[in-house]
């Protein structure tokens, strides 16, 4: 039977030349029978035939490559700047990327180590009244709910928010610590790796010395891996817990969510109740505890999301007194625990592959011009016998040579960037996500590394063969297109780098004028020691004494100029937020609460810091003698939260409600303190700063903060050792969880906008790099192919300064149309930045006008050579040499 | 003289000299069959005579149009003076190897 053959056509058409095809189809025709043109013949000749191609070209693709090989070798060697910048280049790009993936991979799309860990998220409650939202759920409400929704395939409840102190040998430790039901361990499939897990006997209420679980870090930290741990009672918040297991890793810890030190223990969810006094199901206000959620396979979390907003709006009409305004927020645990890095974990994937791929663009431009001064070289070889597919394999065999060292290269280079990532502690991430460079990583580097130079041997292959191999240069005109294309490549890169110029530029400045921000008070010479009392030693009159000591003790240290305590929260860092409303309008008008942070200061303490009052009067000890205790009766307001709950008005002598102590509390107002920025100053620091200051002598509160203002040149390690001992006379069974200076703290704060400063400017240096490689490439491939017509110019009578002025124009024409387009696509990019910015406009001039001249100048700088050779060359000699 | 020559080389180079003259793949693949008993894949033949003549042991040129080709023309193959200097070494090479072996080699 005889049928066409055509792909067999194209195959020998691919492979062989015309006296190759004559040959053997000539020999089959002779042999087999006749073989019309169109190879249409019997399946015994189709087999034959491709029989004899095949070994054909496995015999001609691999006999004598290591010749190639030591060709392309020794071109490495006789060539090194070039082979430098090649090498470089792309390893710079390919390893870059992979650390970027990396370090993507981890945070976007490695499944999270929990069975369908996809279908897992977190619930908390948002309030009307709130901006941030992410408060608790109460118990009741999370009981209903699960009965109810559809979308909820179980529920776990949790509460992780609470430190335990652990004492033992006069010392005392803060132990951070996950309360949490049975269900807890069976959604987030943990086992033990010896004892048990907490199970349902153990979680009653009355149940008479609770038990916990340690977490495997834990377990080897603080307990030096103790096989016989188990049955070990610990004195846990004065209360004897027996150890029944220990975990076998630390998947358990949901804590990285706010950025929390990892869980060490686990106890049953009703054992809060007695280690730390919060009444979890007293009634549906009591809002201290999270659930973790399983939605059934198949459901997206927005449909469960729709399903709890419909519930929520039934609880609050069941329950209006305590869910009045309060709605159920589902977040699927992928975005709980990273929800902070995935856009720039996505922005910057997306980059890195973007420079990359300039890169190959480049380096593919660069081989170009390589390529031209060699097509004499390759002519002669062709001239010299040498096949096509000889030299394209001599230029794939090259490009492989210099892909491999640049994949070895980049592998050093992923490794080595993940390393220092990991070190610089800029990048936290949860316990379970290891940050390494693994296996499939590496990889994708070589693979990509190796794709990418064999697609620049494969252009430049293609444009060396398809030169003249009997011209004495090869040269061909470069005709338009070409060069058209060279120009928007030019354009494309100067767009790009704008780009990551301009936000480099922006970051570099939000991040030097966050540095210059202050927070409003006075942060020099500060030495912070926070102290967490136990709660059996909380009562109101052991938490006064406790910090009237620790101010007098402090103040006698040598090289200490004055102390003061700051209570509940870190100082800088007002977390501890609670939700206020003008008087009388708390169950009227929710929609009027505002958030403001706490905090319990001493009479004295604001003038102390530097913040000013500008109305009313600073506490006094008479503030203390409050009707009740714990309740304070009076406060300060700042600046804005006066402006916000009476507009116009004087707020002196007014109330404000809030809710505590279990009831909405009625609290008037003494005076009002100039803003400052408790809350942090890096986010929103020009915005409204409310903040309340209570009495801490009618309302003590722990953990507190001794701040110790030192004396000018004091030594603040032998301060810091002094503090230490001191508050451990104090009060041994505290444990002091903190001890630094505010120095250090607000270096601390700036790390991670430092390092976001630093990669954008690392990938703008990048891309500047690029951009003048690209240029100079362009432009000396212009120069060299327009060498005759620059000839003519200058025999016609044209100086060298006009040919210079020329040709640096003709490669500005792109840079220029670069800058335009960047600019534009800057407008939308500094939008998107603006959320991350600070002190800086998205639309900064200075950094609009420094980024063109920037550009310039490496621009002029890339095409200086080439212009130069152009002009200095005797037209003579150009003329003779074509 | 280039370096030494593999086996199939060896026998193509013999198999051009002694097939009719002017040999062409199809007379040479029948010689060495002839001859050896072995058949020689056609591809190998090819990618060898290849070699040889990129060695430049063989000439190559084309013949007439031939109608019991499809009107395409033979490619002949012709040792060069190079390849029969190769023919020769390859010659003593061997002898040499093969000298006082007889008596081994009979008597097994």
């Amino acid at each position: 039977m005889k049928r066409p053959y055509p792909w067999l056509d194209r195959l020998l058409g691919l492979f062989l030349d015309a006296a190759d095809r004559e040959e053997i189809l000539g020999d089959l025709h002779e042999e087999h029978g006749p073989i019309p043109p169109g190879i249409r013949g019997s399946g015994r000749i189709a087999w034959a035939t491709l029989g004899i191609v095949v070994r054909l070209i496995g015999s001609r693709l691999l006999g004598g490559i290591g010749n190639d090989f030591r060709i392309a070798s020794r071109r490495l060697v006789t060539d090194p700047g070039f082979a430098a910048l090649t090498i470089g280049a792309l390893a710079l790009g390919a390893g870059v990327n992979a650390a970027v993936f990396t370090v993507a991979d981890a945070v976007l799309f490695a499944p999270l180590p929990y069975p369908d860990g996809a279908r897992l998220g977190v619930l908390s409650s948002d309030h009307t009244g709130s901006a941030t939202g992410g408060f608790g759920v109460a118990f009741e409400n999370v009981r209903d709910l699960a009965e109810r929704a559809d979308t909820v395939e179980r529920a776990a409840l949790f509460l992780d928010w609470q430190d335990l102190t652990y004492q033992a040998d006069g010392a005392a430790f803060r132990l951070p610590a996950t309360f949490a039901d049975q269900a807890f361990f069976e959604l987030m499939g943990l086992r033990t790796q010896r004892g048990r897990l907490i199970g349902q006997e153990d979680n009653r209420t009355g149940v008479a010395a609770p038990v916990a679980v340690l977490s495997h870090g834990a377990w080897t930290r603080l307990f030096g891996a103790d096989p016989d741990i188990v049955g070990r009672v610990l004195h846990l918040n004065d209360q004897p817990t027996e150890i029944i297991g220990v975990l076998e890793d630390d998947r358990g810890d949901l804590r990285y969510r706010w950025g929390e030190s990892p869980t060490a223990i686990f106890l049953p969810l009703f054992a809060a109740e007695s280690l730390t006094g919060f009444d979890l199901r007293a009634d549906r206000g009591q809002r201290y505890l999270n659930a973790l959620v399983r939605v059934p396979a198949a459901t997206r979390f927005e449909q469960a999301g729709d399903e709890l907003a419909g519930i929520s709006t039934q609880l609050a009409e069941e329950h209006p007194e305590f869910n009045e305004g309060w709605t159920f927020a589902l977040e699927p645990l992928r975005e709980a625990f990273f929800n902070e890095l995935q856009t720039p974990a996505r922005a910057l994937l997306a980059g890195s592959l973007l420079v990359f791929l300039l890169v190959v663009v480049n380096l593919t431009s660069l081989l170009l011009i390589r390529a031209e001064g060699r097509v004499g070289e390759i002519a002669v070889r062709r001239a010299l016998g040498a096949r096509r597919w000889r030299v394209a394999r001599l230029l794939a065999v090259e490009s492989l040579v210099l892909s491999c060292i640049a994949g070895a290269l980049a592998v050093v280079l992923a490794i080595g960037l993940v390393a220092l990532t990991r070190s610089s502690g800029a990048l936290e991430l949860p316990a379970f996500a290891r940050l390494h460079v693994g296996l499939g990583h590496l990889f994708l580097t070589a693979a990509s590394t190796l794709a990418a130079g064999l697609v620049l041997g494969a252009v430049a292959a293609v444009r060396l063969l398809a030169a003249d191999p009997r011209g004495r240069t090869g040269r061909s005109s470069p005709g338009r297109r070409p060069r058209r294309i060279g120009g928007l490549l030019i354009a494309a890169e100067v767009g790009l780098a704008f780009l990551l110029l301009f936000g480099a530029g922006l970051l570099l400045g939000s991040f030097l004028s966050l540095r210059g921000t202050n927070y409003g008070f006075e942060t020099d010479d500060l030495l912070l020691a926070r102290v967490d009392l136990p709660s059996a030693n909380q009562g109101a009159s052991e938490l006064r004494q406790f910090a009237e000591d620790a101010m007098n003790s402090g103040a006698r240290l040598p090289q200490v100029a004055d102390t003061f305590i700051w209570a509940p929260n870190r100082l800088g860092h007002g977390n501890q937020v609670e939700i206020i409303t003008r008087a009388d309008r708390w169950l009227a008008f929710p929609q009027e609460r505002i958030e403001a942070s706490q905090h319990h200061v001493h009479p004295g303490t604001l003038a102390k810091l530097g913040i000013s009052l500008l109305r009313g009067r600073d506490f006094s000890a008479a503030d203390g003698a409050a009707e009740r205790e714990m309740v304070p009766g009076v406060a300060i307001v700042s600046e804005s939260v006066a402006a916000e709950l009476w507009p116009g008005a004087d707020p002196l002598g007014r109330y404000f409600e809030t809710y505590l102590e279990g009831e909405v509390q009625q609290v008037a107002v003494i005076g009002v303190a100039t803003d400052s920025r408790h809350r942090t100053r890096l986010v929103d620091p020009d915005g409204p700063q409310r903040d309340i200051y209570y009495p801490f002598l009618a309302a003590p509160v722990s953990p507190m903060t001794l701040a110790l203002r030192l004396a000018p040149g004091a030594e603040v390690e032998a301060t810091a050792r002094a503090v230490r001992q001191l508050l451990g006379e104090l009060a041994p069974s505290a444990p002091l969880f903190e001890l630094a200076t505010m120095g250090a703290a607000m270096r601390d704060e700036e790390s991670r906008h430092r390092f976001s400063a630093v990669v954008v400017a690392f990938y703008a240096g990048l891309a500047l790099g690029l951009a003048a490689i690209g240029l100079y490439g362009v432009l000396a491939h212009r120069v060299r192919s327009q060498r005759q017509e620059l000839g003519i110019r200058l025999a016609l009578g044209a100086s060298p300064r006009q040919v210079h002025r020329a040709v640096l124009a003709s490669g500005l024409a792109p840079v220029m149309l670069g800058v335009v387009a960047g600019a534009a696509a800057s407008l939308p990019a500094g939008r998107l930045l603006a959320a991350s910015l600070y002190g800086i406009s998205a639309y900064d001039a200075a950094t609009y006008l420094a980024v063109p001249g920037i550009l310039l100048v490496v621009a002029v700088g890339a095409l200086a050579a080439p212009a130069r050779r152009a002009a200095r060359t005797p037209a003579a000699v150009i003329l003779r040499n074509e | 003289m280039p370096r030494g020559l593999g086996e199939l080389e060896i026998v193509t180079l013999l198999a051009v000299l002694q097939a009719p003259e002017p040999a062409y793949a199809v007379t040479i693949a029948a010689e060495i069959e002839r001859r050896t008993g072995r058949k020689v894949a056609r591809g190998a033949l090819y990618a060898t005579l290849n070699r040889l003549t990129e060695k430049g042991l063989l000439d190559t040129w084309f013949g007439a149009e031939t109608p019991e080709r499809g009107g395409r023309r033979k490619r002949h193959y012709s040792p060069t003076a190079d390849g029969l200097q190769a023919a020769r070494h390859a010659r003593s090479a061997l002898r040499s190897m093969w000298s006082g072996l007889e008596n081994v080699l009979e008597t097994r």
